[in-house]
């Protein structure tokens, strides 16, 4: 039976070997992530942190236990440098080394200890309390409309990107089936240009 | 010496040149020199330079290894260069370099050296080999203070690593011209009296903003890219570590701008000079341009690997070390919110010198029956809080410190409401202002429930740190069963059914994305997108502080708790 400071500090160790990734498509699944990330390094865990208070359509997140820290690195710099797409293109994902908060199920640091206290209104910093807790309250919406306004920009950026894309493909096939059907011979015949390639 | 007179090309305002050195070999027409006079400062063969590149927003600096005018009377050096620790940031691995250290090009290949024209040259400067290589005479301490730059090690161009010791010839000159010099020739003193070391700007020519675009072109390595070398564009301040760039990008503009008068008050100024930094397009000039005068020489700058391609926004991975880290990592609040140390004997003779009393302070240990967790195998979280909600029994907890474990909450509203319940933290997953740490809690019946909640919001509870937790009725999000994601793209072609399984296992295995490709770039877009993003909530996070900082310090308990922050 481990004692609370050695689960702790294997715990500690298990964080440094770990990878998180983040803007996964949501049909990213275990096995995807496995075989894509064991091109670089061998993958001991896969776990995904589920979205259990953001917004509905939240990309997912994924936490990647590696052999080894130095793996770690390696991968991350891999992935910063190129865009790394899993899934789909063209979003890419992100990867950041792990932190202890990213595991739910992490044992408790065994030197800390918490203390708390019950405040009554009649106690003098009640007020002060109270508008500490308006505060929570107010940073929280704050964060859910940031969260809400990356989505809607994200939105945009793909529907952009879309735009451009169906136009690429469009001239692309265009110019393919002009090709390809002799209407570009024909044409060139007609204007005594060199041009059509057999 | 003095230059050719009449209006004729290379033609310079304050040029002399000084000592002769000499004709060239293959064409006698070709005379060099071991020194001129250019803007009332002397330079001397082998001396240190800044050099001005269209286009870029830091000037490079090399080291003037050859000095000539041709038979045309355009007059060139040839210069082999110093890399900024940012221009190698990729290749550096786990080598720290100093603030103001350079490492000198080696090697073969591109980004060695270069000819450039003369005009280009913008001052002299002071750099000083820190090397312990034998042939390197040691620095003393005032060469070291006076210096404007140091050197340590130096980059091989061609296999792109640092190197600890220095070849024996870079470029065809020898190494020891590139180290300190011995003996009394003092660098960075000009003949000239009065004249300052620090270079002079000229502002010969002013350039349409629309050149003014700054890039930072990286790939694997930072591009010098310049078709031509105008003179010398208008600038602000010498030398320009960050400019403020025109986006031109719509639609990021305006949403941009919207965000930032949203969230942000001051902080938005700062973020938008930041980003504007880290953020640039870069125009490709394949043909001259307006600036095809004479300096058109073809010789191209150094470029260590050049992007050919349409307008790309190229993004700043990582902040230069050598400038400001204004994004400096979230997780210092954190930091200081962990590992705290609460002496329970100092609380408890704070509690008795006080003369009004605040309450209990109560320590919190575990539950008596914290061993019975250990006992029941526990169903699927998922399962479980889905109905606890149902039922009505599930509460969140907000403002909690982010590194409480699930136990650990257990155990606070055991002791805090004489409670059991199970609880579940909610992990740091995406993005958000990280001081805040939040848990899923399931109490036992609904009314239990419900009165937890109207004591924690009648009362305060507060936490070591000066939190007050906040309770809410639980609320899931669904989960997100048609996978609406943003960003993946598909085209409508072949129906996936005729497609063969190999086309398919290709379209979908997981890939780094070539640069020559449309993904690319829009992937290039996505993790701009990101960065952005990224900047925002650092911006808020530090906003939200500041205002919890401000409330926090009329808190009077700080006798009781001992607060670190």
């Amino acid at each position: 039976m481990a004692s609370a400071a050695e689960k702790y500090a294997s715990f500690q160790e298990k964080v440094s070997r770990t990878v998180f990734f983040d803007n996964l498509s949501p049909q990213v699944s275990e096995s995807v992530l496995r075989t894509a990330i064991e091109q670089f390094a061998t993958v001991k865990g896969v776990k995904f942190i589920p979205n259990y208070l953001g917004p509905r359509n939240l990309p997912q997140c994924a936490l990647i236990e590696l052999d080894s820290s130095k793996k770690v690195e390696e991968v991350i710099a891999m992935i910063t440098q190129y865009p790394f797409m899993m899934s789909g293109m063209p979003r890419p994902v992100r990867a950041r080394p792990a932190e202890a908060e990213m595991f739910d199920d992490r044992p408790k640091n065994p030197d800390r200890k918490i203390k708390f206290c019950w405040l009554d209104p009649n106690d003098e910093d009640f007020e002060v309390a109270k508008e500490l807790k308006r505060l929570t309250q107010k940073h929280a919406a704050e964060i859910e409309y940031v969260h809400k306004l990356q989505l809607e920009d994200e939105k945009k950026l793909a529907e952009q990107q879309g735009a451009t894309l169906d136009m690429h493909y469009k001239k692309y096939k265009l110019v393919d089936s002009v090709l390809a059907d002799g209407t570009v011979k024909h044409l060139a015949k007609r204007y005594n240009l060199p041009g059509a390639d057999k | 010496m003095s230059g050719p007179s009449g209006a004729k090309v290379g033609d310079l305002l304050d040029f002399k040149w000084g000592i002769r050195r000499g004709v060239g070999l293959k064409n006698k027409d070709v005379r060099f020199f071991e020194s001129f006079v250019y803007e009332g400062v002397e330079y001397f063969l082998y001396d240190s330079a800044y050099f001005y590149h269209d286009h870029l927003l830091e000037t490079s600096v090399g080291k003037l290894v050859k000095m000539y005018e041709r038979p045309t009377h355009e007059k060139v050096l040839k210069v082999v260069w110093f890399f900024r620790p940012s221009e190698v940031r990729n290749f550096l691995g786990d080598y720290q370099p100093r603030w103001n250290e350079l490492f000198l090009a080696s090697g073969a290949g591109k980004g060695l050296s270069n000819i450039t024209p003369l005009e280009s040259i913008m001052g002299k400067c002071n750099v000083v080999c820190t090397s312990k290589d034998k042939r390197n005479p040691e620095p003393s301490e005032t060469e070291l203070k006076t210096a404007d730059f140091t050197f340590n090690c130096a980059f091989d161009v061609g296999r792109r690593a640092i190197l600890d010791t220095f070849p024996d010839v870079i470029d065809g000159i020898e190494v020891t011209r590139f180290f300190n010099r011995k003996g009394e020739r003092n660098l960075s003193k000009p003949l000239h009296a009065g004249t300052d070391t620090r270079p002079k700007i000229r502002i010969k020519t002013r350039t349409s903003p629309s050149t003014m675009l700054c890039q930072q072109v990286e790939d694997n390595a930072e591009v010098r890219t310049s078709e031509n070398v105008v003179p010398k564009i208008s600038s602000d301040s010498f030398p320009y570590k960050k400019r403020k760039a025109e986006d031109e990008n719509p639609t990021l503009n305006p949403s941009s701008e919207y965000l930032m008068e949203k969230e942000l008050d001051e902080k938005g100024a700062k973020l938008r000079q930041d980003k504007g930094v880290n953020r640039c397009k870069k125009i490709t000039e394949l043909t001259t341009g307006p600036n095809a005068n004479d300096e058109s020489s073809l010789h191209s700058f150094p470029f260590k690997k050049r992007k050919l391609g349409d307008e790309k926004l190229i993004i700043n991975e990582r902040p230069d070390p050598g400038k400001i880290n204004r994004s400096s990592s979230t997780s210092q609040p954190n930091k200081s919110l962990k590992d705290k140390e609460f002496d329970e004997e100092v609380a408890k003779l704070r509690q008795e010198g006080r003369v009004k009393t605040c309450g209990k302070v109560i320590e919190v240990t575990e539950r008596p029956d914290a061993e019975r967790r250990k006992w029941f195998k526990k169903m699927h979280w998922d399962q479980r809080l889905q109905e606890a909600q149902e039922m009505g029994t599930l509460v969140l907890l907000s403002n909690l410190d982010p590194s409480y474990t699930s136990n650990e909450v257990e155990d606070l509203i055991w002791h805090a409401l004489k409670k059991k319940v199970e609880a579940r933290v909610i992990e740091l997953g995406v993005k958000s202002n990280d001081y805040y740490g939040r848990a899923l809690v399931i109490f036992k019946t609904k009314d239990t429930a419900q009165n937890a909640m109207t004591e924690l919001n009648r009362r305060c509870l507060v936490l070591g740190d000066g939190r007050v937790v906040g309770a809410r009725r639980g609320t899931l999000t669904e989960p997100n069963k048609q996978g609406e994601f943003h960003g993946h793209l598909t085209i409508d072609r072949i129906p996936s059914k005729r497609l063969r399984p190999e086309m398919r296992n290709a379209v979908s295995t997981s890939h780094c994305a070539q640069c020559n490709t449309i993904e690319y770039e829009m992937a290039n877009e996505w993790l701009l997108q990101y960065k952005k993003y990224d900047a925002s909530w650092e911006a808020l996070s530090k906003k939200q502080m500041k205002e919890i900082e401000d409330v926090k310090s009329k808190l009077k308990m700080d006798s009781i708790f001992p607060v670190t922050s």
